[in-house]
C-alpha cells in the first residue's frame, strides 16, 4: 500500500478542523463578546438581570461556553489524528519523497499544539467576565 | 533531454534579462526585481533614519529651536510612514521575491508581471509620498492618520499625499502577497511538503495570507476617508452621523496585524541563520510552526489595545487584553527554541550570528514591555509618552531591523557573489548595538518621568535633558553602524573575495546554485526528502524516486525556449504541470503609470486626469490579461506533454491562475467585509436607523436587483457545466444572458440611485449606502468584462486551446459565484438590515 493511499481523503477534513477550530472558535469569540459588550453596554441590556447577573454577563458565558466546546473538541479531533499515527516522524520517511503520513503527523501535531493554545487563550480571555456580572 | 553545454547556453538565453535603459522597465524576474525592492526599501529606510537624526538633534536639549512644532509634526509623521509602509514591510517582501524560489527549487514565482507592477507602483507611490517636501506640503498628522485631524477641515493637501502616496504602497503589498503566496502553494519542488518547508517560507506564507486581510482592510480605509475628503462623504464627520473611532478601528485592525507582519519573517530569517551558524537543526521545529500560526491568527486580536485610552467599555477591553498576554506565549515558544538550538554547541560568531543574538536580546526585552502595555491601567497611564516609543522601537528596530541586517549579511554573497567583511560586520554589530541602546533604553524612563511623544519639545524643569541628550549621542552611534555597512557592501562589491556557492555550509536549496544565481536559478528541479536538503543523507530508492528521477532528466534545461517551471500540488507537491511564465515586458510599467496618473489626478483635483489614467490601467490591464495567440501556438506545439506526461496548460487548482484568482477574491472579500463593519458600527452608535429619518430602502426595488445579479451568476455556472460537457454552444448562449441580466441589475441599481431622496453627501448613512452598492456595482463591471473576454473566445477558440478555455471560464465562473455571495450579504445590509436592527 503506498503512503497516499493509507490517507483517506475522509481525513483533510479533520485535520483541517483541527488545525483551525481553535482558531477560529477563538476568533469568533473575540468578536462576538467584544460586540455583545459594547452593544449591549450602549443598548441599555446590562439593565436586565438574571439571578443577580446582567443579561450581557449571560451571553458572553454562554459564548464561551460554545467557543470553548469547539476548540476542545478540535483539540480532541487532532489528539486522535496524532494518536492514531503513533510511530510516525512527522519529517516522514526519505524514501517516500511525497511523504503523506509525515505531513499528516505534521498537521496533527500542530494543529494539536494551537488547538490546545486556543482552549487556553479562551479561557483566559473569559476570565474578565467573572468581574462585570453586575455592570459594564 | 540530457543536459549539454548547448542546452545550458540557451536556457541563459531564454531567460537573459533585458538590458539597456528601456530594459529596466520592462525587466519581470524575481531575482532583479526582488534586489530593486530591497536597494528602494534601503533608500527610504536612509531616508527616514536621517529624518530621525533631525528630531533627534531638535531633542537632545529642552526649549531647543532646532526645528520648530510644524516642522517636527512633518517629521514624525514621514518617518514613521517611511520606516512601516517604504522600508520594513517592501524590504522583507523584497527579500522574499529573491529568495523564495531559489529556496522552493523554482524558476520565477508564479506571477512575474506582478512583480514589476508591484515594484513599479511602490517605487512611484515612495516617490509620490517624498514629493510633498517639493509642494510644501508635507504630511503632518502622524503614521496612523487619526480623524477628525486628517479630514479636509483641519490639513490640506498634505493628507492626500499622505494617502494617495499610501494607497500605492498597500497596492503593491497585495501584489507581493498574492506573489508569495501562490508560488509557495504551487512551485514547491517534489518533496518539500508542509512538514519540510523551510521555516522562513512557513513564515511568509503566513503573512502573505495576513497581508491579504490586513492592507485591504487599511486600503478600504484610506479610500473612505479619500473620499470624505474629495467627495464630501461622512464616514468620518460626527456632524453628519459619521464617526471617528471607526478609523481607529479599521487602521489598527490593518496596524497590529502589520507589526508582525514584518516580525514573522524576521523570526524567519533567525530561523535559518541561527541554526546554520550552531552547525546544528533548529530544536522544535513543530512548535515554531506552532507559534507562528499562532500569532499570525491572534495579531488580528490585537487592535483594541492601542485604543485603551480611546474610551470603549471596560469588559471590551479586557478580551483584548487577555489576547494581547497571549501573543507573548507564541513568541516566547520560539525563544526558548532559538536558545534550546544554540545551547551547547559550537557557534560561529559571524555577523549574521551577532546580530541573531542582538535580536533576542533586545526582542525579549520589547516583548516583556510589550506585555507591560498589553494591562489596561498601566496602558492609560504611560499612553502616549516616550514609553511606548521606547517600547515599539526595541520591538521593531530588535526584532526587524536586526534579522533584516543579520538577514542582509547571510545572504548578500547570494546576492552579489562577494563575501562582506568580518572585521567590519563586527564593528557594524557593536555600533548599532550599543546606539540603539543608548537611544531607547533611556526613553523607557523618560515615559515614566512624563515625557510626552510627538511634542517637539519639553520643559526644563522635567530634567530630562541629560536622557534625551544620551538618546540623541545613541542614535548618532546607530547611524553610524548603518553608514560602515554601507561601506562594507561597497567595499565588498569592488574588493571582497569571491563567496562561492555555500559559504556558510548551509542547508537550503538556495546554497546549492552558484552566487550570484543564475536568473532560473535551477537548470532541473531539486528533489526534497527532508527539512535539511544540503545536510540530509541521499534519500533512500523508491519508485517514486526513481520516477522523478527520469522526469527530472527529461526535464533538464527544459523548456529550451520560453521560460517555465514545474508545478506541483499545494498539499502533496507531485508534479502536475509546466507553468508557462512572461519574459520581459513593458505593460507592468504602464499599468503603473495609469495607476501613478489616476492618483496623481485625484490629489491635484484634476478628475479628467483620474479617467485618463484609469483608462490606461484598464487598457494596460486588458493587454495584460487577454491570452497572446503567439504564446498559445508555442504551448500547443510543445512536445514536453508527450515527453513528461504533464500539461503546459492547466486548468482547477493545477494552475496558477486559478490560485491567483483565489488570491484577488481574498482581497475583494476582506475589502467587502471593512465595509459590512463600517455600516454595522457607525449603526450601532446611530440613534436612528436610516439616520435622520430617512426613508428606508425600496425593498421590491433592491430584491430585484440582487435577484438579477444572484441569477447573473447562476447562469454562469450552468454555462460552465454546458462547456464540460462539450456543448459550447449552450455555454455560449448562457454566457450572453448572464450578460443580460447583469445588465438589468446594474440598470436597476441606477434606478434606485436615482429614487433616493438622499445623497451620498447627506450624512454617514447615505455616504454607506452609495459607497457599499457603488462598490457591488464596480465588482459587477468587472465581472462583465470577464464574462465578454470569455464571450469572445468560446466557439472560436483552437480545439488544443481547450484547455486554456476552460480556466478563463473557471476563474469567472468563480468571480461571479463569490459576487453572488458578497451581493446577498450587501442586500441583507443595505436593504433587510434597516428593517430588522
Amino acid at each position: 500500500m503506498t503512503a497516499a493511499a493509507s490517507l483517506p481523503e475522509v481525513e483533510r477534513p479533520r485535520v483541517g478542523f483541527g488545525l483551525f477550530g481553535g482558531a477560529i472558535a477563538w476568533l469568533v469569540h473575540l468578536v462576538a463578546a467584544s460586540i455583545i459588550a459594547e452593544w449591549g453596554c450602549i443598548s441599555g441590556l446590562h439593565r436586565y438581570q438574571f439571578l443577580g447577573i446582567t443579561a450581557i454577563a449571560w451571553s458572553l458565558i454562554a459564548l464561551s461556553v460554545v467557543a470553548l466546546l469547539v476548540a476542545v473538541a478540535a483539540t480532541w479531533v487532532v489528539y486522535h489524528a496524532n494518536q492514531r499515527d503513533e510511530g510516525v516522524t512527522e519529517t516522514g520517511d526519505s524514501a517516500d519523497v511525497y511523504d503523506t503520513r509525515g505531513t499528516n503527523k505534521f498537521l496533527a501535531r500542530v494543529g494539536l499544539w494551537s488547538s490546545a493554545l486556543f482552549v487556553f487563550i479562551i479561557a483566559v480571555q473569559s476570565l474578565p467576565i467573572l468581574y462585570f456580572l453586575k455592570e459594564c | 533531454m540530457p543536459r549539454t553545454p548547448e542546452s545550458e547556453q540557451q536556457l541563459h538565453q531564454t531567460w537573459a534579462p533585458a538590458t539597456g535603459f528601456p530594459g529596466v522597465l520592462s525587466e519581470v524576474n524575481n531575482r532583479i526585481l526582488g534586489m530593486r525592492f530591497m536597494i528602494t526599501a534601503f533608500i527610504f529606510f536612509l531616508l527616514g533614519g536621517l529624518l530621525a537624526l533631525l528630531m533627534r538633534i531638535q531633542l537632545a536639549v529642552s526649549h531647543n529651536d532646532f526645528l520648530g512644532p510644524q516642522t517636527y509634526n512633518e517629521l514624525f509623521t514621514m518617518h514613521g510612514s517611511t520606516m512601516m509602509f517604504l522600508f520594513a514591510v517592501p524590504f522583507l517582501e523584497g527579500l522574499a521575491m529573491f529568495l523564495l524560489p531559489m529556496m522552493i527549487g523554482a524558476r520565477d514565482l508564479a506571477f512575474p508581471r506582478l512583480s514589476a507592477y508591484g515594484y513599479w507602483v511602490y517605487l512611484f507611490g515612495g516617490v509620490l509620498f517624498y514629493t510633498s517636501f517639493l509642494f510644501g506640503a508635507v504630511p503632518d498628522v502622524g503614521w496612523f492618520g487619526y480623524t477628525p485631524l486628517s479630514t479636509s477641515r483641519f490639513t490640506g493637501m498634505s493628507t492626500d499625499f499622505w494617502l494617495l502616496g499610501l494607497s500605492l504602497v498597500e497596492v503593491a503589498g497585495l501584489a507581493a502577497a498574492v506573489e508569495i503566496v501562490v508560488t509557495i502553494l504551487k512551485f514547491r519542488a517534489p518533496g518539500m511538503t508542509l512538514g519540510r518547508l523551510p521555516l522562513l517560507v512557513l513564515t511568509l506564507l503566513v503573512i502573505g495570507v495576513m497581508i491579504l486581510v490586513a492592507f485591504t482592510v487599511l486600503l478600504t480605509a484610506t479610500v473612505l476617508l479619500e473620499l470624505d475628503r474629495t467627495l464630501n462623504t461622512s464616514f468620518f464627520d460626527v456632524n453628519r452621523g459619521g464617526n471617528n473611532l471607526l478609523w481607529q478601528h479599521l487602521f489598527w485592525f490593518f496596524g497590529h496585524p502589520e507589526v508582525y507582519i514584518m516580525f514573522l519573517p524576521a523570526t524567519g530569517i533567525i530561523s535559518m541563520v541561527i541554526p546554520v551558524f550552531a552547525r546544528r537543526p533548529v530544536v522544535g521545529y513543530v512548535l515554531i510552526a506552532v507559534a507562528i500560526l499562532v500569532t499570525g491568527f491572534v495579531s488580528f486580536g490585537l487592535w483594541v489595545h492601542h485604543m485603551f485610552a480611546a474610551g470603549l467599555p471596560t469588559v471590551s477591553m479586557t478580551f483584548f487584553a487577555a489576547a494581547s498576554l497571549m501573543i507573548a506565549l507564541a513568541s516566547g515558544v520560539q525563544v526558548f527554541a532559538w536558545i534550546a538550538t544554540l545551547w551547547g554547541s559550537n557557534p560561529q560568531f559571524k555577523a549574521p550570528l551577532l546580530f541573531s543574538l542582538g535580536f533576542l536580546f533586545l526582542f525579549v526585552l520589547g516583548g516583556l514591555t510589550g506585555v507591560m502595555v498589553a494591562i489596561v491601567p498601566f496602558n492609560q497611564q504611560i499612553h502616549d509618552t516616550y514609553f511606548v516609543v521606547a517600547h515599539f522601537h526595541y520591538v521593531l528596530i530588535g526584532g526587524v531591523l536586526f534579522p533584516i541586517f543579520a538577514g542582509i549579511y547571510y545572504w548578500l554573497p547570494k546576492m552579489t557573489g562577494k563575501l562582506l567583511s568580518p572585521r567590519l560586520g563586527q564593528l557594524n554589530f557593536w555600533l548599532t548595538f550599543i546606539g540603539f541602546n543608548l537611544t531607547f533604553f533611556p526613553m523607557h524612563i523618560m515615559g515614566f518621568l512624563g515625557m510626552a511623544r510627538r511634542v517637539y519639545t519639553y520643559p526644563r524643569s522635567l530634567e530630562l535633558d541629560g536622557y534625551n541628550l544620551v538618546a540623541t549621542c545613541g542614535a548618532g552611534l546607530l547611524g553610524l553602524g548603518v553608514v560602515v555597512m554601507l561601506v562594507d557592501v561597497v567595499y565588498s562589491l569592488k574588493r571582497g573575495p569571491e563567496a562561492g556557492d555555500n559559504p556558510w555550509d548551509a542547508d537550503t536549496l538556495e546554497w546549492s546554485i552558484a552566487s550570484p544565481s543564475p536568473d532560473f536559478h535551477f537548470r532541473e528541479f531539486p528533489i526534497v526528502t527532508g527539512r535539511h536538503p544540503l545536510w540530509d543523507p541521499a534519500p533512500a530508492a523508491s519508485n517514486e524516486l526513481t520516477a522523478l528521477l527520469q522526469l527530472r532528466e527529461e526535464l533538464a534545461d527544459e523548456p529550451q525556449f520560453w521560460r517555465g517551471t514545474l508545478v506541483t500540488d499545494a498539499t502533496d507537491t507531485r508534479p502536475v504541470a509546466i507553468q508557462f511564465l512572461p519574459g520581459s515586458t513593458y505593460i507592468p510599467f504602464w499599468t503603473a503609470i495609469g495607476t501613478l496618473v489616476a492618483a496623481i489626478g485625484v490629489l491635484a483635483k484634476a478628475y479628467i486626469m483620474s479617467a485618463f489614467g484609469g483608462a490606461v490601467l484598464v487598457a494596460c490591464l486588458a493587454i495584460w490579461l487577454l491570452p497572446r495567440e503567439a504564446t498559445l501556438k508555442l504551448l500547443r506545439e510543445s512536445d514536453l506533454p508527450s515527453r513528461t506526461g504533464l500539461p503546459v496548460m492547466s486548468s482547477g487548482s493545477s494552475s496558477v491562475a486559478w490560485w491567483g484568482m483565489v488570491g484577488l477574491l481574498s482581497i475583494v472579500g476582506s475589502g467587502f467585509a471593512a465595509l459590512f463593519y463600517s455600516y454595522f458600527y457607525i449603526r450601532l452608535f446611530s440613534e436612528q436607523w436610516p439616520q435622520e429619518g430617512l426613508a428606508r430602502p425600496e425593498l421590491w426595488l433592491g430584491g430585484a436587483a440582487y435577484a438579477a445579479l444572484v441569477g447573473a451568476a447562476f447562469c454562469q455556472r450552468w454555462g460552465m457545466s454546458r462547456f464540460r460537457d462539450n456543448d459550447q454552444g449552450g455555454a455560449r448562449l448562457r454566457y450572453a444572458a448572464a450578460i443580460i441580466i447583469a445588465a438589468a441589475y446594474l440598470g436597476l441599481q441606477i434606478w434606485d440611485w436615482l429614487e433616493v431622496d438622499f445623497t451620498h453627501q447627506t450624512n454617514a448613512y447615505g455616504s454607506l449606502y452609495f459607497v457599499l452598492s457603488g462598490a457591488m456595482a464596480l465588482m459587477v463591471l468587472v465581472g462583465l468584462a470577464l464574462t465578454g473576454s470569455v464571450l469572445l473566445r468560446l466557439g472560436r477558440s483552437h480545439p488544443r486551446d481547450h484547455v486554456h478555455l476552460r480556466l478563463h471560464l473557471e476563474i469567472t465562473t468563480m468571480f461571479w459565484t463569490v459576487a453572488a455571495v458578497i451581493a446577498a450579504l450587501v442586500f441583507t445590509t443595505l436593504y433587510l438590515s434597516p428593517y430588522l436592527l
